[in-house]
């Protein structure tokens, strides 16, 4: 439903999104250079220094109850949320709720091993390459009518049987789409709150 | 009037909870307390938009074994306004919290007469 005749709708969300998260990480990243650039008075500093090594002594560091449980239930909620992605169309779920269970899952992957992992594979150029290439991709498959001047309600591509995986057109692409720009969204959301950087 | 409002339950605990968040919203001097009041009404839309989308006895808009009569399906548009809803409610407490951060770190405190304070002693 709010792929097929909703689909712009949808495509409005997503880049409320994407703005918000741009929005987060200019205003979190601007501060972090203003206030290096700008010389505080020192006691402020020290202040926040020792709030800052306050906050972080409540962090999991290398934790091992955390990280075994991690090791099994990581890749099982990635498994379990690229699934509701890709039958977003046949049962409840969708883009949304799989990238929101994709994205909880490498908050925990985060939280168990710590920065130095999953900068390896996720730093803020995944995250606008990503992001980039949903969006857009989203935006060519739904706007591609607008440039043939057809209608753009049929689809070309053909229907398949209902109840099958590939039984809906364009509905499982959007799906992967949305999955991937909400993904990025959670996860740059907690690494910005939590860290103020990449 | 009273049997309507036991049967319109959801509805009514929906208004309290928007109330509730309301007032949250306007009697709090902390800012976090303001997006937390914010948030429990956004909470409460929703609960009313799905209270309202669901019809007894229909069931949900899927597909199997064969498409049966209309009256069998419920209307999916309420669930879809309320992702909607979820989504932008998601980003604009990002957004409001990293503002919020942003205050703290200039001023030092989340109380806002003592921002208002503060920017009056500045001059602003």
């Amino acid at each position: 439903m709010i792929l097929d005749y909703r689909a712009f709708d949808t495509f409005g969300e997503s880049n409320v999104l994407f703005v918000a998260t741009i929005t987060v990480l200019v205003l979190l990243h601007f501060n972090k250079k203003q206030s290096k650039a700008v010389s505080e008075t020192q006691e402020i500093s020290k202040r926040q220094a020792k709030e800052a090594a306050l906050d972080r002594s409540f962090e999991p560091k290398n934790d091992p109850i955390l990280q075994c449980v991690a090791k099994f239930l990581v890749p099982l909620i990635l498994i379990f949320g690229i699934y509701v992605v890709l039958n977003g169309h046949l049962s409840p779920g969708g883009g949304f709720s799989g990238g929101a269970i994709m994205g909880a899952g490498l908050i925990l992957y985060l939280n168990a091993f710590g920065f130095e992992k999953t900068e390896r594979f996720f730093t803020e150029k995944t995250y606008k390459w990503i992001s980039f290439a949903a969006l857009t991709t989203y935006c060519l498959c739904k706007t591609y009518s607008f440039y043939c001047g057809a209608n753009h309600l049929e689809s070309h591509i053909p229907l398949g049987i209902p109840g099958h995986i590939l039984s809906s057109g364009l509905i499982l692409i959007l799906n992967i789409c949305v999955g991937c720009v909400v993904t990025c969204t959670m996860y740059t959301f907690y690494v910005m709150f939590r860290k103020g950087d990449f | 009037m009273g049997s309507n409002l036991i049967v319109n339950y959801g509805e009514a605990v929906a208004m309290i909870l928007f109330v509730i968040g309301f007032a949250n919203l306007l009697l709090q001097n902390n800012l976090i307390k303001k997006i937390i009041g914010l948030n429990i009404m956004d909470s409460a839309v929703y609960l009313f938009l799905a209270e309202k989308g669901y019809i007894v006895g229909r069931t949900v808009p899927i597909v199997v074994n064969g498409v049966q009569s209309v009256e069998a399906y419920i209307n999916p548009i309420p669930a879809g306004l309320v992702l909607t809803g979820i989504v932008v409610s998601v980003s604009v407490s990002a957004l409001m919290l990293s503002l919020t951060i942003r205050l703290y770190r200039r001023y030092h405190t989340l109380n806002l007469d003592e921002i208002a304070a503060l920017l009056q002693k500045e001059g602003l």
